[in-house]
């Protein structure tokens, strides 16, 4: 009676510290790279929660009395990025930019990864017949021009900002699917998948409970660098007017208005280009800073 | 008495594939060739061979980890051949695995506890409570501090991580626990620790054994009786003291003499047996008898056909036509 | 022939810095055969690739000590000169001969490159000796096997190449890493044979190591049995089997299964597990797993001294024999 009392205060006391993903953790804050691009993305995040207070300006409102007064201003102290074709301030609509392209792409991948993992456990883990047929539906998907799918999709689908992640992660599924698979596949050769097999282990638990946690670590360096990836989607397809609509603020739009003005007003290509650019660069920093940490070769 | 495990005649060939869509059989290992045998209650079956001859796959199929191609395994009487779901599933309680690399065969994302405590929250042990309360048990009954509950395998030694698999294996009160070399990843002072903790357990538990290892000194220690094993077949079978003491296959006598005894004297006034080297030729079509080609005894019936297992004396069999000197 | 000073050689890893081997010292008479026996950690491997110079530079580095091979310092030699003498007096093999191999060119032309490599020879010439040196380690039908990649033969075979390439220089001094680790009983015994035989002919000095008291036993005339990074005991092999000095080494032997010994009885285990290099216990890297340890043993580091002549020990109570039960 004792003893059990003793086992329960000791089972109540522990403390559970994932170790492994300390150790990444250690590793990844270590890597230069990665924390720059850890800071780019906090970044983004903090300007796009904060919009509101950050902004100066109406990003979408048009002053229809002060328009030809404030269009096309250079930058200055007023507007820091200067102002567009109808008199809105560029800062202040890169800023909640940034929320339409955090949203975009973070949906997107995330859609991505759920069809991806789901169809990649099955492909890995039952192998035989299904595997070969849902490859090679994913090759069909890698044949088809990304653009093109997407703007087959969206024709069908329609405009809005969620057939826009809808047409992104369907597109997008089959690369991590096949990531996944691969992963899965060297996993079930362990010996813990035939422990768990020989304890009666259903296929459902061994996927969940040993195979997942063990081959996720590639697609989260691939869906990490894919969030980039989306975002740049993202914004060619607002690049060429079937992506968000105006008046939304979103950087890939704002870099098709800026067109006609590339040598008169440089600054309405320099700054959503920027953007984008500093945006994507911190998440494939991001991911390739996480590949080196999980990779366990370099563990020793 | 009825064996508590009985093989009969297994087979299982694993078919060499070519092409992804459209698969064609190119060829096939003969992995295991038709091996039978018995288990029985409270004994330990040790089953030797070198790399290749099939005694994993043996182990595999009676765990059901592999399906066999023909032939037939009875647990208790019932055949457990080619059992599927709940019967399946029940059986695992009472037929289990230990594995060789403890490297491998442990779930890094898990704690030690929820390892050990995996096989009981499959088969419905009980509370939480109940479990941990019993996996604390047998962290001890293995050697394993409490402390050790909510660790991860990275930070056990080789032979502590032995000790965890051994844990997982004996969570359910098996009748039958399949040692797949369990000790030949671990360091020579950790073995002997290992080996002692088995012995242990299957007083405590009463346990069977199938002692799968290419270590003859190992199984010398732990076996009641003892098979080998070449190139899928059984050649010869006997109590442990006979096998070692007078084996009568070639090919055991060849194995016998190639370990090294750490006794200086000992080496140096041996006589070994020296074999021809090898054709390891597993999925080729063997004519007569399979060691033929390394065997220095070889005659013209030994090309012809191959020789059967035979009862020579008692309980010792012998897959030679001409066994002992 | 070959005398080890005070080696140590530091690791650099993430997670910090360890002390593979520490003040290593031994040396090995021409014609000898010194057998290293330790277990994972021991730094017995570490010790060998150092007397190459194969260590990798980015992890790992001698901190101090002298390798004399026949009076010159290895860890002093220019490249130019370590080249000529790796491979052509001092040889090693490896425990995988998979990985040691290039994979993609055959048997012949790894094995007539070496030959190349050590002796001014044509293309003809080498060819000639590569086939003599293949049927020397017992590969049937060397003429063929020349064409055959390392994939296309079993791993006994492999090893045999890997010998051939050795000796295809005549070394004086032959390093065999677990050579028969990865190999089967049968071919194990036909390897060590062969190695022996080899050594015979071409009076090389080898130094074996391997975790297996047995082939100690087998081959080897000494014996340097090394622990964490240490050396822990040193002698001829019938004296250091027979009469051992350290309890360490009296546990490995206390602990083996042996093949001649019947069944019965519990096999007498060494307590714990070896200890992590990068946190080494106090005074005698030993004493958490000794049966004998007191409390000196605990606070104070034995040396790795002369106990009898040509025997050394590192134990505070080698020289006196008084061991007492545990009692710290």
């Amino acid at each position: 009676m004792e003893d059990a009392l003793v086992k329960g205060e000791m089972i109540e006391k522990e403390v559970l510290t994932s170790t492994l993903w300390l150790d990444v953790w250690k590793r990844l804050i270590r890597n230069r790279l990665a924390l720059l691009g850890l800071f780019l993305i906090v970044l983004v995040f903090l300007v796009a929660l904060l919009a509101d207070f950050i902004a100066p300006y109406d990003p979408i409102k048009i002053n229809s009395q002060t328009m030809a007064r404030d269009s096309l201003l250079s930058p200055s102290f007023r507007h820091l990025m200067g102002t567009d074709l109808l008199g809105r301030d560029v800062f202040s609509r890169i800023v909640y930019g940034a929320r339409i392209s955090l949203v975009v792409g973070l949906a997107a991948v995330l859609l991505m990864v759920i069809i991806g993992l789901f169809f990649g456990a099955i492909a890995g883990y039952y192998g035989g017949w299904l595997d070969s047929l849902l490859m090679r539906l994913a090759d069909v998907f890698f044949a088809f021009p990304y653009v093109l799918g997407s703007i087959a999709l969206i024709s069908v689908l329609g405009f809005g900002i969620q057939n826009v992640i809808l047409a992104i992660g369907i597109l997008g599924w089959p690369s991590i699917a096949r990531v996944f698979r691969s992963s899965v596949l060297q996993v079930k050769q362990s010996d813990y998948i035939a422990a768990a097999r020989a304890l009666g282990a259903s296929d459902l638990r061994i996927i969940l409970r040993h195979i997942l946690p063990n081959a996720i670590a590639p697609v989260i360096v691939y869906a990490t660098m894919s969030v980039g990836g989306a975002i740049i989607a993202e914004a060619a397809l607002s690049f060429l007017g079937i992506g968000v609509q105006p008046p939304t603020p979103s950087w890939g739009y704002m870099l098709s208005e800026s067109r006609n003005y590339i040598f008169t007003s440089p600054w309405l290509m320099i700054f959503p280009g920027l953007a984008i650019l500093l945006t994507v660069l911190g998440f494939v920093l991001l991911g390739d800073g996480l590949r080196d940490a999980l990779d366990p070769r370099l563990k020793e | 008495m009825e064996p508590l495990l009985k093989v009969v005649d297994l087979v299982k060939h694993f078919p060499i594939e070519r092409g992804t869509i459209f698969k064609r059989q190119s060829g096939v290992v003969k992995a295991v060739d038709g091996v039978s045998f018995d288990i029985k209650e409270g004994e330990t079956l040790g089953l030797v061979g070198e790399s290749g001859c099939g005694k994993t796959t043996i182990g595999r199929c009676i765990v059901g980890l592999e399906r066999p191609t023909s032939g037939q395994i009875f647990f208790n009487n019932s055949d457990i051949t080619f059992l599927r779901g709940k019967e399946f599933r029940r059986l695992r309680k009472e037929i289990q695995i230990i594995f060789q690399d403890p490297y491998s065969s442990l779930n890094p994302r898990m704690t030690a506890g929820e390892i050990i405590s995996e096989p009981l929250i499959i088969h419905k042990f009980g509370s939480d409570q109940k479990v941990k309360e019993k996996v604390l048990d047998l962290m001890e009954s293995v050697g394993l501090k409490r402390e050790h509950y909510s660790r991860y395998p990275h930070e056990f030694s080789g032979g502590q991580r032995q000790r965890i698999g051994i844990a997982r294996a004996i969570a359910l009160n098996p009748r039958l626990v399949v040692c797949d070399e369990p000790t030949s990843a671990l360091d020579v002072s950790i073995q002997a620790q290992v080996l002692n903790l088995l012995v242990e357990l299957k007083e405590k538990f009463k346990l069977s054994y199938l002692f799968i290892s290419h270590d003859l000194s190992v199984v010398r220690y732990l076996s009641e009786r003892v098979a080998v094993m070449y190139l899928g077949k059984l050649v010869e079978l006997a109590e442990n003291e006979k096998l070692y003491s007078q084996p009568l296959h070639p090919y055991t006598q060849a194995l016998l003499s190639a370990v090294p005894v750490p006794d200086p004297n000992k080496e140096r006034k041996r006589k070994r047996v020296v074999l021809k080297s090898g054709l390891s030729d597993y999925s080729g079509v063997f004519s007569g008898c399979r060691f033929q080609p390394r065997c220095w005894k070889a005659k013209d019936i030994c090309q012809q056909k191959e020789p059967d297992l035979e009862e020579i004396e008692a309980n010792h069999f012998v897959r030679c036509y001409f066994p002992g000197n | 022939m070959l005398e080890v000073k005070d080696l140590t050689v530091d690791f650099h890893l993430l997670s910090g810095n360890l002390r593979a081997v520490d003040e290593v010292s031994f040396s090995v008479e021409k014609g000898e055969t010194l057998g290293v026996v330790g277990e994972s950690g021991s730094g017995k491997s570490v010790t060998a690739l150092t007397l190459m110079r194969l260590l990798p530079f980015s992890i790992g580095k001698v901190v101090k000590g002298e390798i004399l091979f026949k009076g010159e310092d290895i860890l002093k030699m220019s490249d130019k000169d370590l080249r000529s003498i790796r491979g052509n007096r001092l040889a090693m093999i490896f425990q995988d001969p998979m990985a040691s191999l290039n994979p993609v060119l055959t048997i012949g032309f790894q094995l007539t490159e070496a030959i190349k490599t050590h002796n001014r020879v044509t293309r003809k010439e080498a060819k000639e000796k590569a086939v003599e040196l293949l049927a020397q380690v017992g590969i049937p039908n060397p003429c063929n096997r020349l064409s055959d990649y390392p994939h296309q033969l079993s791993g006994g075979m492999r090893q045999r190449v890997m010998i051939a390439m050795a000796l295809s220089s005549k070394p004086d001094f032959l390093i065999a890493d677990e050579p028969t680790t990865a190999l089967d009983v049968t071919v194990e015994a036909e390897i060590l044979e062969l190695l022996m035989k080899l050594k015979e002919k071409y009076r090389t000095t080898v130094m074996l190591i391997t975790h297996n008291l047995g082939i100690v036993a087998r081959t080897a005339s000494f014996i340097l049995v090394m622990y964490a990074g240490r050396t822990y005991e040193y002698g001829p092999v019938d004296e250091v089997f027979y009469h051992p000095l350290h309890p360490y080494t009296q546990g490995l032997l206390n602990s083996l299964t042996r093949i001649d010994k019947k069944r019965g009885g519990r096999l007498k285990p060494i307590l714990g597990s070896p200890p992590s290099m990068t946190n080494v216990p106090s005074g005698c890297r030993f004493h958490p797993r000794c049966n004998y340890a007191q409390k000196i043993c605990r606070e104070e580091e034995p040396w790795f001294e002369e106990v009898t002549k040509g025997r050394f020990s590192r134990c505070h109570f080698s020289r006196d024999g008084n061991f007492k039960a545990r009692s710290i």
